[in-house]
C-alpha cells in the first residue's frame, strides 16, 4: 500500500470512518505482530493480545495523530510502548526478554559491520543473538527497527520519540559495541 | 496468524468504542502549553530575586569576593528555580514534534528565557515592590535586611540604618541601626559638602557608612567617624533616581 493511500486512509479514520481503519489494520497487522514478537519473548497468543491493543488504542486516539507525520511511525510507536509496557510486566514476573531472528537479518547486520567473512553463518547468528541480548535497551531498540524493520532514521525518531540525531549516535554506538563484542 | 481485521472491528462496534474528540487533545496541549508559561513565568521571577540578591548583596567589599557571592546566592530561591525549570521542559516536551529536539537544546532554551524575563523584572524593580509586600514566606530573608545585618559592625569600621536626624551645623547625621542603637555619625567636609543640598532627601533613608567608631563614643552616647556613606541599595544597573550619592 502507498504511503499516500495510509495517509487517506488516516484522514478518513479520523472522520469515524471504521471501514478505512479496518484497511489500516489489514496492512499494519503482519508488520506489528512480528515487530511485537522481535520485541519479546511471548507467546502467540500474547502477542496477539498486545497486537489487539495497539490497534484499539489506535482507534480511541486516532484524533491524536498528526496527519503531518507518517502514520506508520504513529502506530509502531503505539505498538512499542504496549509491547514495553507488557515486557516490564513480565520481566518484573522474572520472564527474560528474547528476539526473533532469520537468517537474512542476521547477514544484513553483518555485513553492515563488516565481519561476516570471520563466521560460519550458524556461529554468527548465535553470537549476534547473545550480542543484542546483551545491548543497552535503548541501543538494541534502535538496531532492531534500524536492521530488523528496516525503518530511515527519521522513522525511528517519530516511533521512539528521540532526536534523529540521537537515533544515529545511538545506533552507531549500538553497531560499535556489537562489534567489539562478536570480533 | 488470525485476521485481526474483523476481530478488531467486531470489538469496536460491541463495545461501541469511539474515538476521543479532537478538542480532548487540543485541551491537552494548551494545558501543557500554560504549565510551561507559568513554569518560565514563576523561573522569571525567581530569576529576577537571584539577580537582585547576588547584585545587592554579592559585592559589598567586605569579604572576600568570592564569600560575598556565595552569601549573597539564596539557594532556596536556586532550589525553586531548578524545580521551574524541570517542570517547563516536562510541559514543553509534552508539546507535538519537539522530541525532535535534545533536552539540552530545551534546558538552554529555558534558562535564556527565564534570564531575560528575569533581567526584565530586575529592571522594573520587581525584586523591591516582592520585598516590600511579602510577609508570609517563611524562608525568604529581605536582602535588605541582610545588608544591614551584614553591615552592623561599628568595630569592625561598618555601620548601617535608617537616618532619622540631620545636623549640618554640627556636622552630624543621627543613624538607628538594626538593633534599633541610635548612633550619632560625624561627617567630614567632603560628605557634607556632597549632602548639602540633598539633606530633606535623606531623611527616613536607609544608608552604609564606612569608617571608624569614635574615641569619645561611651555606652550612653554612640559615636561613627564617617569616611564614606553609601545608599544601602546599590541598584546596579538602574538608573539612580532617588540616590544621593553617586558612585
Amino acid at each position: 500500500m502507498q504511503k499516500e493511500k495510509i495517509q487517506t486512509l488516516a484522514k478518513k479514520s479520523q472522520e469515524n470512518d471504521l471501514n478505512s481503519f479496518s484497511l489500516l489494520v489489514e496492512y499494519f497487522q503482519k508488520k506489528l505482530l512480528i515487530y511485537i514478537y522481535r520485541l519479546s519473548n511471548i507467546s502467540e497468543e500474547e502477542s496477539e493480545e498486545i497486537l489487539q491493543e495497539t490497534f484499539l488504542h489506535a482507534w480511541r486516539y486516532i484524533n491524536d495523530y498528526d496527519t503531518s507525520f507518517s502514520f506508520s511511525s504513529w502506530i509502531y510507536r503505539i505498538a512499542h510502548q504496549k509491547t514495553i509496557s507488557y515486557h516490564r510486566k513480565e520481566v518484573s514476573r522474572g520472564k527474560e526478554h528474547k528476539i526473533m531472528w532469520d537468517d537474512t537479518i542476521c547477514s544484513n547486520i553483518a555485513s553492515d559491520l563488516d565481519i561476516e567473512k570471520e563466521f560460519i553463518q550458524n556461529e554468527l547468528n548465535e553470537k549476534l543473538k547473545k550480542a543484542i541480548y546483551s545491548l543497552p535497551e535503548n541501543q538494541k531498540n534502535i538496531i532492531i527497527l534500524k536492521y530488523l524493520e528496516e525503518k530511515s532514521y527519521e522513522e525511528i525518531s517519530d516511533i521512539l520519540k528521540i532526536p534523529i540525531g540521537t537515533a544515529g549516535s545511538l545506533a552507531s554506538r549500538g553497531k560499535k559495541n556489537l562489534k567489539k563484542l562478536l570480533l | 496468524m488470525k485476521n485481526f481485521t474483523n476481530i478488531i472491528k467486531e470489538n469496536i462496534e460491541k463495545n461501541n468504542i469511539k474515538p476521543l474528540p479532537k478538542y480532548y487533545f487540543i485541551i491537552k496541549n494548551i494545558l501543557f502549553a500554560i504549565i510551561f508559561l507559568i513554569s518560565i513565568f514563576f523561573g522569571s521571577i525567581v530569576t529576577s530575586l537571584i539577580i537582585y540578591s547576588v547584585l545587592e548583596g554579592g559585592f559589598e567589599g567586605i569579604d572576600p569576593i568570592y564569600t560575598e557571592l556565595i552569601k549573597s546566592l539564596p539557594f532556596i530561591w536556586i532550589f525553586f528555580f531548578c524545580i521551574f525549570s524541570i517542570i517547563a521542559l516536562w510541559g514543553i516536551k509534552h508539546f507535538p514534534k519537539t522530541y525532535k529536539f535534545s533536552s539540552t537544546f530545551f534546558i538552554l532554551i529555558n534558562i535564556l528565557l527565564t534570564l531575560f524575563l528575569g533581567i526584565i523584572l530586575y529592571f522594573f524593580e520587581f525584586p523591591e515592590t516582592f520585598e516590600k509586600y511579602e510577609r508570609h514566606i517563611p524562608f525568604h530573608t529581605p536582602v535588605e535586611k541582610n545588608i544591614l545585618k551584614k553591615w552592623n559592625d561599628p568595630q569592625k569600621g561598618f555601620l548601617s540604618g535608617e537616618v532619622i536626624d540631620i545636623n549640618l551645623e554640627n556636622n552630624e547625621i543621627t543613624v538607628k541601626n538594626i538593633e534599633n542603637k541610635v548612633w550619632k555619625v560625624i561627617i567630614n567636609k567632603r560628605i557634607k559638602d556632597k549632602i548639602l543640598h540633598e539633606k530633606k532627601k535623606l531623611i527616613d533613608k536607609k544608608i552604609k557608612i564606612r569608617g571608624e567608631i569614635s574615641e569619645f563614643s561611651k555606652s550612653e552616647e554612640n559615636i561613627f567617624n564617617a569616611d564614606h556613606i553609601l545608599p544601602l541599595k546599590r541598584n546596579r544597573f538602574k538608573p539612580k533616581k532617588d540616590n544621593v550619592f553617586s558612585f
